[in-house]
């Protein structure tokens, strides 16, 4: 008998608000905030606008202790997804824990949690190299030994699974943008497959400093603001054709997914359900340099089959669209060549002019800002768009606020090492 | 769940007992211990000298289009040289569809090489205080750092390399890593998602930064004045694992796709269970749970009775707490049924290869059930571990094995137990 999955919680903390209601209110609302990263004396930053996730309590997790061994993107998720599975009305005992599973799509470990080291490695250098020996000496008494735990990337994964007690299946993906959505869909095909009946899926970003923002510049990823004499609101121009780049942003997303029989059982709040998913991939990296993603067209085309003929009931198509020139053409490439004639003029969206290039939460924002869309049938401006390249006019990229018809969303993403995931999701009524 | 059945056609391996699946196989049944002092930086004054390394390991040129060559680094290059040994002893290539061929990777903590660290802070002024790392490593103007340190990026390569289009994906629970990326690719294939994956892992901690970070919470064996007997694991007087590198990867391919094409296949896939301890962050459960879930899900999945499975490759990491309480978790499923499986830790010879542990241990079990040969357990003297194990020690031993399992326990709670069995 086939396992319907619904999402029963929800919620997302970044730069623009923590918990998915104020995220929700800034989206409508159009107002980012994004902040200028503060270099040192003497050094210009070229990327230096980044989204800063603040005014996350930490108070409320459930064991203090974890804040002296954990970091902060780590620290962050935790509390989201404590947070989601609160919204759930989920809390340790109420499902069984081994078929209670865990999904993260994790941010790698960060130059800053290497910190630690750093007096050590700099009281090490010899010459140009750092002596062996002498770093060797002094290791156990200068640095502190958590630092090894911090530098964990599954972290989230555990610390939440011991706040909860889930001990069914379990994983930590790593793969860039695509990875919080790569969690959900592993939770959709777990629940599916009848391996779990609730999953906690979801991704985080980490700490945008100005190692990763420079970086990103000169990778032609991010926007070079160095020369941009705009405000910071104004900078990121998804999909529109005079787009400078993304915006790095601090932010954490996790939803709960649950078997539907198990949460009307408990009677769970229904935000929505995910009819298919799908994972496909670009071979190697994504400014590889094609015309269209093979990986976004494969996963497009799988999560819109699901025994229905679900293309003709598309209502809004929540893209990538993260404003790099590159990222961005490719994903309007594709889609031009993939869906069908009558489904160009699905409003096509992107929440990234208000959220930043959100990493590896990406995709899960855009998920539950999609059903938050279906359910009050009108989804907002993309702010700072105002058109296209002419090769992209057929599509309906949404420059005004619109109505949505009744109907399904398909959430994508794509990632720097390629891969690629697609998600359709509706609500009840 | 789909029917699928899916079987092992080809292996590669790069480790510290050889830069080859037969090489490292090989001197693995000799009971050789891949032990020795560190060679890659001065370490003698460390709290541990040596280390497991790979050793005379050249990656061939244009393994990588000359685009990818700055995204390598150590881990990646044996991961790489581990994936062309496997595509080549599977024969795989150009048999299937873009689309329809995966891949799965454990990876490791992506970290800055101590040596790049230290050129990019050469000749700087002491006085001027402590500086700010990011703001050096953004100097040096290097785009490639995040890409090369990237846990996601040898996918990225591996897929680039064969132009696989199918499901790409990369995962890091610590030592559980690539039990689970071979987990998960077996699962793929189940589910249809894919018709072969090129699944493993490739890790490295024989570098400086990731070695101190184990040194630091005292996870290393101190045996400093005799390496080749430190990693004994089950063994009463272990006192830590033995750091090891290398990569293996393997190709997964769905059953009758393989026999259709007539490939050689190692063994069938045919039980996984993954679990999540839920207790603490390096300490594991005193009663095994999480383990004993994880094998007994493999077992039901796999559909073998107990007495079926003939060896277990054991996480075995050398470790007073992992050890025991492992082999309690075996008692638990096996024993109090009556079952004695042989169980050995190849970690004895060749270390703890993190990330790709997971990966190279199923590896092994394969070869077992290939060869009829059970790898031993080195250095066991004396266990302390129940002496209602059958522990393969310090001898390979001969006996046709018709099912393994390879189980793998990772900081952070994940565990992994993989069976694999004889294709009749």
């Amino acid at each position: 008998m086939k396992r319907n999955v619904v999402i029963t919680g929800g919620s997302i903390f970044s730069p623009v608000g923590i918990g998915l209601a104020a995220n929700v209110q800034s989206w409508f609302q159009g107002r980012s905030a994004f902040t200028e990263l503060k270099p040192e004396v003497g050094r210009k930053v070229i990327g230096r606008y980044v989204g800063l996730c603040s005014g996350v309590d930490l108070n409320r997790l459930p064991d203090r202790k974890v804040q002296k061994v954990v970091s902060r993107k780590d620290l962050h998720a935790l509390a989201c997804a404590l947070d989601a599975a609160q919204n759930a009305n989920i809390s340790s005992g109420l499902v069984d824990p081994e078929r209670f599973g865990m999904f993260v799509g994790a941010a790698s470990t960060q130059v800053s949690d290497l910190s630690p080291y750093l007096p050590l490695v700099i009281d090490s250098i010899e010459g140009r190299k750092i002596s062996g020996d002498s770093f060797g000496s002094k290791l156990m008494s200068t640095v502190n030994p958590m630092v090894m735990l911090q530098t964990l990337m599954n972290n989230t994964l555990c610390y939440a699974s011991i706040a909860l007690d889930i001990r069914g299946v379990n994983t930590n993906f790593m793969d860039f943008q695509s990875a919080g959505m790569r969690a959900v869909h592993e939770a959709f095909q777990s629940i599916r497959n009848n391996s779990a009946d609730v999953v906690l899926a979801g991704g985080m970003s980490g700490i945008p400093d100005d190692f990763h923002s420079d970086a990103g510049v000169r990778m032609g990823y991010l926007a070079d603001t160095s020369n941009i004499n705009q405000s910071p609101e104004k900078i990121l121009k998804p999909y529109d054709h005079k787009r400078v780049g993304t915006i790095l942003s601090e932010t954490s997303a996790f939803v709960i997914l649950e078997e539907e029989s198990h949460a009307r059982k408990r009677n769970a709040p229904i935000l929505g359900r995910i009819f298919q998913s799908s994972i496909a991939s670009d071979p190697g990296f994504a400014m590889s340099g094609e015309v269209h993603s093979r990986g976004l067209k494969a996963s497009l085309r799988k999560a819109l089959r699901d025994g229905e003929n679900n293309e003709n009931k598309l209502a809004l198509l929540m893209g990538y669209g993260n404003g790099s020139q590159t990222s961005d053409r490719i994903e309007l490439s594709t889609y031009v060549d993939t869906l069908a004639q009558d489904s160009l003029s699905t409003p096509l969206h992107t929440c990234k002019a208000v959220f930043g290039e959100s990493g590896e939460a990406g995709g899960v924002v855009g998920l539950l800002l999609a059903l938050e869309a279906l359910k009050q049938k009108t989804i907002p401006a993309i702010p700072n768009f105002e058109s296209t390249e002419s090769e992209f006019s057929n599509l309906n990229i949404n420059s005004r606020p619109t109505n949505l018809q009744s109907g399904r969303a398909l959430v994508t993403t794509r990632s720097f090492n390629g891969v690629c995931c697609a998600v359709s999701a509706g609500v009840d009524g | 769940m789909n029917q699928r059945r899916v079987v092992i056609t080809g292996m590669g391996i790069v480790s510290p007992l050889g830069n080859s699946r037969e090489q490292t196989w090989s001197n693995l049944l000799k009971g050789q211990s891949a032990a020795g002092p560190i060679s890659q930086f001065p370490a003698q004054s460390w709290p541990t000298t040596f280390a497991c390394e790979v050793r005379n390991f050249k990656l061939p040129t244009n393994s990588v289009c000359a685009e990818h060559r700055s995204l390598l680094n150590r881990p990646t290059e044996f991961g790489v040289a581990a994936a062309l040994e496997a595509m080549e002893d599977s024969g795989i290539q150009n048999t299937v569809e873009e689309s329809d061929l995966g891949v799965c990777i454990g990876a490791g903590i992506g970290a800055i090489g101590p040596h790049k660290l230290a050129n990019l802070l050469a000749g700087m002024e002491l006085d001027e205080g402590l500086p700010d790392l990011p703001r050096r490593l953004a100097q040096s103007e290097d785009n490639h750092i995040v890409l090369q340190n990237h846990p996601g990026t040898l996918a990225a390569l591996l897929s680039a390399r064969w132009n696989a289009c199918g499901p790409v994906t990369t995962i890091h629970t610590a030592c559980a890593s690539s039990g689970q990326s071979i987990g998960h690719a077996y699962l793929q294939i189940r589910r249809g998602d894919a018709t072969a994956v090129l699944a493993g892992g490739a890790d490295s901690l024989a570098g400086e930064l990731l070695l101190a970070g184990f040194c630091l919470i005292g996870a290393l064996s101190k045996r400093n004045d005799d390496p080749k007997r430190a990693s004994r694991p089950f063994d009463r007087e272990r006192d830590g694992f033995v750091a090891s590198e290398g990569a293996a990867m393997m190709i997964l391919e769905e059953r009758e796709h393989a026999l259709k094409r007539g490939a050689k296949i190692y063994a069938e896939v045919c039980g996984y269970g993954e679990t999540e301890s839920a207790y603490r962050i390096t300490d594991l459960p005193p009663n095994g749970r999480g383990i004993v879930e994880a094998i007994n899900n493999a077992v039901r999945e796999s559909g073998l009775g107990l007495d079926d499975i003939h060896y277990i490759n054991a996480h075995g990491t050398s470790t007073e707490l992992n050890d025991r309480i492992e082999s309690l978790a075996i008692r638990r499923v096996f024993g109090s049924r009556g079952h004695k499986p042989m169980v050995s830790s190849t970690k004895s010879e060749i270390g703890h290869l993190i990330s790709a542990a997971g990966a190279i241990e199923a590896a092994f079990c394969a070869l077992t059930i290939r060869d009829g040969k059970v790898p031993p357990s080195i250095n066991l003297e004396n266990s302390d571990c129940g002496e209602d194990i059958d522990f393969v020690a310090n001898s390979m031993r001969e006996f046709p094995v018709h099912a393994a399992m390879s189980n793998s326990i990772g900081f952070g709670g994940t565990n992994t137990s993989i069976i694999v069995k004889r294709v009749e």
